[in-house]
């Protein structure tokens, strides 16, 4: 099943949605989530740009996993045209202010030439945009009400089996952001459920510097007490949501925030809980 | 005799912004007198889950026609669960529910998740919990209720 198909059959879980909840906003959570409030403004560049470098490498590695035959020097190009149809879908609606559309192109396709040229040719893919749906089981055995629902974004096996997430960020990542990562945890733990023993979990990261973009590749492995921690964690998260405890993340208003698409709804909520539960009650 | 009385209410979103819809399913069954402890356990979380499922379907608009209704099978049923396989029942998936009640009686009879994969892999030839159908999941609920009892 797609991911897509995935998320659509039953309430769920996923890394992003318990990373939303847990780490960043339980407010903008819900109004996205639980309330389902319709998001204010444009897309984010970001958001666009990613889906396009995205599809450039499952289209890469997806050749590579069949045998199949691929011009690379043509995925560079090809990420424009994903680009424009990716802007196409979401009605031209995006956030052009950090970046404007030709420089997005034009950094996109840097990114992907340098991710291509730093592929290991030794490496086997063994799957692309891998998917899953898996319980969640605390240390005691207790199981939440919604399972696990993700998608790897490549899995690869050179003597050790691999789930790779590819990345493009503007600096590079920490051993402690690599080592705590919830995304490491559910990716595992999803892959393992669903496709065997898997032993790595490894960011490919695309750092975007001024002069011209690097390369990095961080491994990090997880154990089944990590995987209960999720589970505790998840658990965690359907109380907050059972009691509707959505609080808006005061400190947050440099990064999270800005990319919130809520923050009209966010300014008015204390106003509004008071309607919000005359409303439910 | 005895009688038990369950009910199940859930509060889904309404169409306004800000509101919320109240669900709410009361049944009251009688149950045989002599019942062990562990039995009307078992009564309460098998009317618990009915009435979960029901003002559910009612929520998400998904009410089995009456063509769907009593698909559920166990499996003494003479049609062995592997050969229903995945979706071979009624077409719907198992539920959250189903598989909340299912991972539940695992955690009671000590059957740990790789086991129940196992089992569901052997039993079943499905690749996990969320890939059973709805009356496989059922029959597996059934499975999981033997063993407690046994």
């Amino acid at each position: 099943m797609t991911l897509m198909e995935l998320r659509d059959e039953r309430p769920h879980w996923s890394y992003s949605s318990l990373n939303c909840l847990l780490n960043v906003c339980s407010l903008q959570w819900a109004f996205e989530r639980h309330w389902k409030l319709p998001p204010e403004g444009p897309v984010s560049a970001a958001l666009v740009t990613g889906s396009a470098y995205h599809r450039c490498l499952e289209l890469e590695a997806t050749a590579r996993m069949n045998g199949e035959a691929i011009q690379r020097g043509k995925l560079p190009d090809l990420f424009t045209t994903l680009l424009e149809r990716q802007v196409e879908q979401d009605g031209g609606e995006v956030d052009w202010k950090e970046i404007d559309q030709e420089s997005a192109a034009n950094e996109g396709r840097r990114l992907v030439q340098c991710h291509i040229e730093n592929i290991d040719p030794e490496e086997q893919v063994v799957a692309v945009n891998h998917t899953f749906c898996t319980p969640l089981v605390d240390a005691q055995g207790n199981a939440t009400e919604r399972p696990l629902v993700g998608e790897a974004d490549c899995v690869v096996e050179n003597g050790k089996r691999t789930v790779v997430d590819w990345k493009t960020s503007k600096t590079r990542y920490s051993s402690w952001k690599v080592a705590k990562s919830m995304q490491g945890t559910a990716m595992l733990y999803g892959v393992r459920q669903s496709l065997g023993p898997v032993d790595v979990f490894r960011f490919d990261l695309v750092v975007k510097l001024k002069r011209a973009p690097a390369f990095e590749r961080y491994e990090t492995t997880r154990n089944q007490d990590d995987y209960h921690r999720l589970a505790s964690l998840a658990l965690m998260a359907e109380k907050i949501v059972k009691n509707e405890t959505f609080h808006p993340c005061e400190g947050g208003f440099a990064s999270p925030c800005g990319f919130c698409r809520y923050k009209a709804a966010c300014k008015a909520w204390h106003r509004d809980r008071e309607r919000l539960i005359s409303v439910a009650a | 005799m005895l009688r038990l009385s369950c009910s199940y209410s859930r509060k889904a979103q309404a169409e306004e912004a800000y509101s919320s819809r109240s669900y709410h399913a009361g049944l009251e069954v009688e149950l045989p007198a002599g019942l062990t402890g562990d039995q009307i356990d078992d009564q309460v979380h098998n009317t618990f889950e009915q009435l979960r499922r029901a003002v559910e379907a009612e929520i998400s608009g998904q009410v089995p026609s009456n063509g769907d209704k009593g698909a559920h099978q166990s499996p003494d049923a003479g049609n062995s669960p592997a050969k229903r396989g995945r979706n071979g029942g009624n077409g719907r998936r198992i539920s959250n529910a189903q598989a909340k009640f299912a991972l539940d009686l695992a955690r009671r009879n000590g059957v740990t998740l790789a086991d129940l994969d196992q089992m569901i892999r052997d039993e079943w030839g499905v690749g996990g919990l969320y890939d059973m159908d709805a009356s496989s999941a059922s029959a597996l609920i059934d499975t999981l209720k033997v063993k407690k009892a046994a």
